[in-house]
């Protein structure tokens, strides 16, 4: 018993219905992380405009802001999603449904280019009673070789 | 005595052991059952995290969205669609339409053509529901039969199937169907 509860409570909390997780580092709020040639942070959230972006009744259409340094091009990096720690409720980009586009010097994945410098933006529509604090979590790196950076937002 | 205590112990282990093998007359394959949420149109209704309301079925001899069209059999189902716990991952992924003994999935053809036409395969949204619409292209002689309509998020094992029986004989039939864009259903 003193091996299998232990082993279980391990298991349950690695594995997710056969979904093999990432590696995960943690970010302390208002704090930058380096992997590989990288750097990214701090994360902001900043309010949209809910009428300018079109965003429906009862949301709160936000801005997660990750700004990148790449030295070296040879990382990737997705949206970020977001999930509110208190509930558990999740929010990827809506910039499928919103009239919205990256400004000037914003990007909704990462460049590939070496030396660039840029914000990695995303758009999600947080429920008119979400709260906070926030774990904006962003996959970086290549293939086999890929981190979950998980910002903390809020705290 | 403590070897008829252990002796005890185990007789009442494998007799709870044999009720529980009673009670699941298919073993570990029930393990992979879904779970069925029964549902009608215009019933809101959620499973785990996949929330579903039909608002319409129609049959009709033509679809048409933009400047794509089809002719045959369709049944267009009008629907609103939203996430319920995740976001990360959540998409309409499976739509099937079971008559009988055969399953037809949902026609990529409208989607193909314009994203906006089809909901079929698309993210879905926590507590903002998408409105819009998914079709089926059947066999002409569907007008007499009955059907059952699935919609689940990314497959049915072990996870919830929103089951909406299908009338076909008390469906409205139209010459033409315009497939509506996918929007908010509450802008």
């Amino acid at each position: 018993m003193a091996v299998l509860v232990p082993a279980s409570w391990f298991a349950l909390d690695t594995i997710e219905f056969g979904l093999v997780r990432n590696p995960v580092q943690t970010v302390a709020p208002g704090d930058t992380v380096t992997v590989g040639a990288s750097r990214y942070g701090p994360v902001t959230l900043s309010p949209l405009d809910a009428g300018a972006v079109g965003a429906p009744a009862q949301s709160r259409p936000m801005l997660v802001t990750i700004p990148v340094i790449t030295e070296d091009g040879k990382s990737s990096c997705f949206g970020a999603v977001v999930t509110e720690s208190a509930s558990g409720r999740t929010w990827r980009s809506a910039s499928s449904m919103l009239r919205w586009e990256a400004g000037e010097g914003q990007q909704e994945s990462c460049s590939s280019d070496p030396g660039a410098k840029f914000d990695l933006v995303t758009p999600v529509l947080l429920g008119d009673d979400a709260a906070g604090p926030y774990e904006v979590v962003v996959s970086v790196g290549r293939e086999s070789d890929v981190l979950d950076v998980r910002f903390r937002v809020g705290d | 005595m403590r070897g008829w205590t252990g002796a005890a112990v185990a007789v009442v282990m494998l007799v709870c052991a044999w009720f529980v093998s009673g009670a699941t007359p298919d073993g570990e394959r029930r393990l992979e059952d879904p779970f069925i949420v029964p549902a009608a149109v215009s019933t809101s209704v959620e499973g785990r995290n996949l929330g579903i309301e039909v608002t319409s079925l129609v049959l009709a001899d033509r679809v048409s969205t933009g400047g794509w069209w089809a002719e045959g059999t369709f049944l267009v189902v009008e629907l609103d669609a939203w996430a319920v716990r995740t976001e990360s991952p959540a998409a309409l992924s499976v739509a099937n339409l079971v008559i009988g003994d055969d399953t037809y999935s949902a026609s990529e053809r409208p989607g193909d053509y314009d994203d906006d036409a089809s909901l079929a395969g698309r993210g879905l949204f926590l507590e903002h529901p998408l409105a819009g619409a998914i079709v089926f292209e059947l066999p002409a002689d569907v007008a007499t039969a009955h059907g059952t309509l699935r919609l689940a998020l990314s497959g049915e094992v072990a996870d919830s199937v929103i089951v909406v029986p299908v009338d076909f004989a008390g469906l409205e039939h139209r010459a033409e169907q315009a497939l509506p864009d996918v929007a908010w259903a509450n802008p």
